[in-house]
């Protein structure tokens, strides 16, 4: 992991730019999965944590699969309803979005871990 | 964002309408199947033939068919609904670029005479509840091959996928991602492009 305060201005710009042709709710997932990571969750965890319904998973299923194409999350089929989600760290903008919530997002990681947890016991 | 919801709304009409038109083609599909096997067979079924021939005017029925068949296949494969046309095409032509439609609801972007990125649009995706997507598609880049790395690069510095066999980047959009997106694929291509073909 590189060290927060060395990311470069330039690399930041890099990511901003391609983030905000995104709509709010792949914004939303990334942002989750950057700050859980390594953590993978499933879509009812997911939907729960970015503010949606658990059970309200028609509303982001087009949604992952257009953020898996772009390779910047990876999906495992568990079982053909159940899909561990995580965002993929091998893709260079995903490394830059991970080190920077990690490093300035701890907070937010707990309280994602605890509706994560809610969601697990749910399903 | 009200033109946004209009062209959602449009689209939604235009494949409400294609559906229709797909099973009017399907029924006349029928239709002309049981008149054909009734004909062909002679069977003893004399009744049933001079039933449909009374209900079915053939003929006429012959000439809706085509006209169903050519709309079918207008709307089915070329035609984009005209808010969305209206929301895309003055957007590139604003950036310098010019535009023309193919087919498959495909509408091409000439960045300059010989590069270009296509659009292509489904008008419905229900799964995702998705009113309207987008693909966006680059040209072939010749030097992609040779350049596998800086091809990757670009890629990943715009969130765009690869298809390295194909030398292609594409990625998949919603209405109200479709221009900050084409951008995005405007500077990947051009990018590419610049890289020296023998680096």
């Amino acid at each position: 992991m590189m060290p927060v305060n060395e990311i470069k201005s330039e690399v930041i710009y890099n990511l901003v730019l391609p983030l905000s042709s995104y709509t709010e709710i792949k914004r939303k997932i990334l942002l989750c999965l950057a700050h859980i990571y390594p953590r993978a969750v499933s879509g009812t965890q997911l939907s729960m944590m970015i503010g949606y319904s658990g059970k309200a998973r028609t509303l982001y299923r087009g949604v992952l699969d257009h953020l898996e194409d772009d390779n910047a999350i990876l999906l495992d089929k568990l079982t053909p309803k159940l899909y561990s989600i995580r965002i993929n760290h091998n893709h260079a903008l995903m490394k830059v979005l991970i080190d920077l919530c990690q490093t300035y997002g701890k907070s937010l990681k707990e309280k994602y871990g605890s509706i994560a947890e809610k969601g697990e016991s749910l399903e | 964002m009200r033109v946004l919801s209009e062209s959602e709304r449009e689209a939604k009409k235009e494949y409400r309408f294609i559906k229709i038109l797909e099973l009017i083609f399907l029924a006349l599909i029928i239709n002309f199947s049981i008149y054909f096997i009734l004909n062909i067979h002679k069977s003893d079924s004399i009744q049933i033939t001079s039933i449909i021939k009374n209900i079915i005017p053939i003929s006429g029925l012959f000439l809706l068919a085509i006209g169903v068949v050519g709309g079918t296949m207008y709307w089915r494969f070329y035609r984009i609904p005209p808010s969305i046309q209206d929301l895309l095409i003055p957007f590139y032509e604003n950036l310098g670029y010019s535009t023309g439609k193919a087919l498959f609801h495909t509408l091409k972007v000439n960045i300059s005479s010989n590069t270009y990125f296509k659009i292509k649009i489904s008008l419905y995706r229900r799964i995702s509840a998705e009113s309207c997507l987008f693909q966006l598609e680059s040209m072939r880049l010749p030097n992609a091959l040779e350049n596998k790395e800086q091809f990757e690069s670009v890629s990943q510095r715009y969130l765009l996928s690869s298809d390295l066999k194909l030398q292609k980047f594409h990625t998949c959009c919603e209405l109200s991602e479709i221009h900050p997106r084409s951008l995005l694929m405007i500077q990947a291509v051009e990018e590419m492009l610049k890289t020296d073909p023998k680096s």
